[in-house]
């Protein structure tokens, strides 16, 4: 489904704004992100697409259609997942995905099987009559989503979907969303940890304070903001040096690093061992090269692994408020 | 899709998720034993022999009390057979040996019934009765009993040769030979009136079902809905606003609608067997109706509650709240008195129960009194048009809510409505309405006071949506005070015109408009100073002390109405009679209650 926002607005009072003139085009089959800090005007947004909120001004269309007199048809082809939203804790995962299959008034058969599959995709087959109370957090929220995508709608919307999930768990969301979008499902996803979003999606707004800060294709944003570096901590195996100094190791990888025209932002020692900062002017290749340069400097890494996304710096830069 | 099919496919997710698991089995099965249980109640209460099931018996005007009878029939009722023999055999000792010190039930018998046929020997009787009177004498001389008249100062037995039930009493003694019989009680219905009783009991039973356990039930759904927020991802699923508040009412109702059917059945059943069908089913449609409306109620109080107390509070307090009115309404239906019939109109249970009972055990009220029958009926048709009314600008105020469309709740328009018919439904209701005796002014100020609830809740259903950050926006504070003036106005008009008495207006005192006004301006301020803008703990408490000084207004209003007597200055102000500090107190009060009330609605704009 296309989705095109036209100076979209929101007012809850008529003085202050939650979300003002908002223009965006979300393409059919990709996924978007939405990204912002808290109080940006991402659940807003998101509520107006899932028409549970009316806007106080612009236009929504869908499909290049604008949103009709009664939103009911157009919901059945929405799925959404606001923020907050809690399950009912008596009912069972099957009970409760076929309540709101009944709600997307799905045929009797159509939704039983859609419930299976549904269970099998999510993984919740095993708890199916298990009340909802008594799941783990993750399987909660796999719940959640699950039953965003009964009715099998064309547009997903999900407000900050990873919240309190484990890094599995976030994975296996992952692979949720691809399967989705393999679908052709439009999705679009807000959150305020923008790990999650990075390699995910393939376009993106920035969102403050009810406004659009930028929007676009992730590559593209990256490109035209010039970030083109990456944050690496590299964990060392070294002696320590005299009068709590660096150790040898250390002092031979910096002296590496320098060569390699990398920018180190702080050492540090955790658990007893040396850790380096750094930040590369390039793409990975680089980094391998400055790795196997470390290696050939008989500097013993023992990890190296990736801090911030580009998309955090893109974030950094264009933003007041920063975001963990 | 046709409406019906929309609305049933609406009501399917909440009708199953209310089933789901083993509760169907469950709920039927509790149905059939509720079904079971009434109609062993009602062969106990209709055949049992206890003191309880008599009483009740005696409520229903089914059984006359045991002392009148055993009075009137010259019989001695006994609870046990071993006292039936003891009295038997007393009994059957009599005429009793005078010199024996001994008391019993029967002794006492015979000597009042021996003074009640001394007394009846000694009163004129007309020439119709001279044979009975002849025999009352020769039994007494049978007896070798001295027909001496009747000493006053030591007994004093009333005899009336006019009164029926002395005629009747005087025949069952001569007809027992001065021996009284002993009767083993037993109840004295009969299969038809059992039948009946159980009826009753289902119609009791019923009219609970839907006039307090559903709205209970909808309105904790709501609240517990709003409470866990979990309404907002059902607002954006497929159902429309409508569709989703009937779908979740019907979801509640949809169990009591299974407790409930046994009874109907049971209901009907012996409405067909030995009552009147037009009233049962009046009763079961107003039943309908007012649980239409009460669930609407049962859910805008949900819906407007649930996100400040827990659902189990708030049940509790709804259970207060309609059990609380059920009870009221159930009295009046069951006892009616000719003052208290426009209650009807305004309490569905009141109506249900007057119904339910007039199909089974009519009261005795109506008995052939068409006038009051009629006055009943109309009562009852108003007031089920106007709670349906009701419960329709209900559903609007929450389809707007919840689907947080429109501006307010309500529209101008629709709550013109809602004041105009709850205008005409309490001014129906008013028992000074009809009593002679009653004062103009008291009738006015009664329908005023209970009125005023009514239009502050559809005042706060006129004002804009609250939200984040409302405090910013502007309220048409004037335009809502100019609304409950009209509304007052119509009251005020339909009130004359009920009376009959229009041209009462030009001689009504001006300070009488001017506590009016400041009533009604203080009541509006606090309605919309409640619903639009944030309370702290110093805002609620003076808000709820300006509530109970307003009503100082009403004894202003009444004494200033009393058409006779001397109004001075140190009228305006009643405080003033009783200190002079007070009076001065009071004054302020009069100007800083609205002052303030409305620089904090104005001052936020």
């Amino acid at each position: 489904m296309d989705v095109e926002l036209r100076d979209l607005s929101k007012t809850y009072d008529g003085a202050s704004w939650a979300v003002r003139e908002l223009t965006l085009k979300i393409p059919s089959g990709s996924i978007f992100g939405l990204i912002g800090p808290n109080g940006a005007g991402k659940s807003t947004t998101l509520r107006m697409l899932a028409t549970v909120v009316a806007p106080s001004g612009g236009e929504l269309l869908f499909d290049g259609n604008p949103l009709p007199k009664d939103p009911s048809e157009i919901r059945r082809q929405i799925g959404f997942l606001g923020d907050g939203n809690p399950l009912y804790k008596q009912m069972s995962p099957a009970e409760y995905l076929r309540f709101f299959g009944q709600c997307y008034r799905l045929p009797a058969a159509e939704l039983e099987e859609a419930i299976e599959d549904t269970l099998v995709t999510f993984d919740l087959a095993g708890k199916r009559d298990t009340p909802s109370g008594q799941l783990s957090k993750g399987m909660r929220q796999r719940l959640l989503i699950a039953r965003c995508l009964i009715h099998r709608p064309r547009l997903l919307l999900l407000d900050e979907p990873a919240d309190g999930l484990d890094p599995r768990s976030r994975s296996d969301l992952r692979a949720i969303l691809l399967k989705a979008k393999e679908r052709g499902v439009t999705i679009l996803v807000s959150s305020h940890i923008l790990r999650e979003l990075d390699d995910l999606c393939d376009s993106m707004a920035i969102i403050q304070r009810g406004r659009l800060v930028v929007a676009g294709p992730v590559d593209e944003i990256i490109e035209g903001y010039d970030v083109s570096r990456f944050v690496y901590r590299l964990r060392l195996l070294d002696e320590p040096g005299e009068d709590g100094k660096e150790g040898p190791g250390v002092r031979r990888a910096l002296e590496v690093l320098r060569e390699h025209r990398v920018l180190v932002e702080k050492t540090d020692v955790e658990d007893g061992q040396p850790t380096i900062t750094i930040q590369v002017q390039g793409d990975e290749a680089l980094m391998a090269d400055v790795l196997a340069a470390l290696v050939a400097a008989k500097v013993r890494v023992v990890t190296a692994s990736r801090l911030r996304s580009r998309l955090e710096d893109v974030y950094n830069r264009l933003s007041d408020d920063r975001v963990n | 899709m046709s409406k019906l099919a929309q609305l049933r496919s609406a009501a399917l997710p909440f009708v199953t998720r209310a089933h789901r698991g083993g509760r169907l089995r469950r709920y039927v099965l509790l149905s059939v034993l509720l079904g079971i249980l009434t109609l062993v109640l009602g062969a106990w209460v209709s055949f049992g022999s206890g003191p309880f099931e008599a009483e009740i018996r005696r409520g229903f005007g089914l059984e006359e009390s045991r002392w009148l009878r055993e009075q009137q029939e010259f019989v001695i009722v006994v609870d046990s057979r071993e006292e039936f023999a003891q009295m038997s055999a007393q009994a059957a000792s009599l005429p009793y040996d005078h010199h024996s010190m001994d008391w019993n039930r029967p002794k006492d018998a015979y000597d009042d019934a021996v003074r009640f046929v001394t007394q009846a020997t000694w009163t004129d009787a007309p020439r119709g009765a001279y044979a009975l009177r002849d025999r009352a004498a020769n039994l007494l001389s049978s007896h070798g009993l001295s027909n001496n008249p009747p000493d006053p100062d030591t007994y004093y037995t009333y005899f009336s040769w006019h009164d029926q039930q002395n005629v009747e009493r005087l025949e069952a003694i001569l007809a027992a030979d001065l021996t009284p019989t002993v009767e083993l009680y037993r109840s004295p219905l009969t299969v038809v009136d059992g039948i009946r009783l159980t009826g009753a009991i289902a119609g009791g039973i019923f009219s609970l079902l839907l006039l307090v356990i559903a709205p209970l039930l909808v309105g904790t759904q709501m609240a517990q809905e709003v409470h866990e927020n979990t309404l907002m991802p059902l607002t954006g699923t497929a159902l429309r606003t409508r569709e989703l508040i009937l779908g979740m009412a019907a979801g509640a109702l949809s169990i009591v609608g299974i407790l409930a059917a046994p009874q109907a059945l049971i209901l009907l059943a012996t409405v067909a067997a030995a009552g009147y069908l037009l009233p049962a089913l009046g009763g079961i449609a107003v039943a309908v109706v007012g649980c239409f409306f009460l669930s609407m109620l049962g859910q805008l109080l949900g819906y407007a509650l649930g996100s400040q107390r827990t659902p189990g509070v708030l049940g509790m307090g709804l259970l207060a709240f309609f059990g609380f009115i059920g009870m009221i309404g159930a009295a009046f239906g069951l006892a009616p008195h000719k003052q208290t019939i426009g209650v009807f109109a305004l309490l569905p249970e009141a109506a249900t129960t007057h119904l339910f009972r007039s199909s089974l055990l009519p009261h005795e009220l109506f008995f052939n009194n068409w006038r009051l029958a009629h006055q009943a009926d109309f009562a009852i048709a108003v007031g089920t048009v106007g709670i349906g009314l009701l419960g329709l600008l209900g559903l609007r105020a929450l389809e707007r809510r919840v689907g947080r469309t429109g501006g307010s709740a309500l529209t101008r328009s629709e709550a013109l409505l809602g004041a105009f018919v709850t205008t005409v439904l309490v001014i129906l209701a008013n028992p000074a309405r009809n009593a002679s005796y009653t004062p103009i002014e008291a009738s006015f100020l009664i329908t005023l006071a209970l009125l005023s609830v009514p239009f502050a809740i559809f005042l706060m259903m006129r004002a804009p949506f609250a939200q984040h950050g409302a405090e910013r926006k502007p309220l048409p504070v004037v335009a809502l005070l100019s609304e409950l003036a009209l509304w007052a106005g119509l009251h005020g008009v339909i009130t004359l015109a009920a009376l009959g008495r229009p041209e009462l207006i030009a001689a009504v005192h001006p300070m009488v408009f001017a506590y009016l006004g400041w009533y009604l301006l203080v009541l509006g301020l606090l309605s919309l100073r409640v619903v639009a803008r944030p309370m702290g703990i110093g805002a609620r408490v003076w808000v709820a002390f300006s509530a109970l000084f307003a009503m100082f207004a009403f004894p202003h209003m009444a004494a200033w109405m009393r058409p006779w007597g001397h109004h001075g200055a140190a009228d305006a102000l009643l405080f003033l009679q009783v200190s002079p500090f007070l009076g001065f107190v009071q004054a302020v009060l009069l100007v800083l209650i609205p002052w303030t009330l409305w620089r904090s609605l104005r001052r936020a704009a």
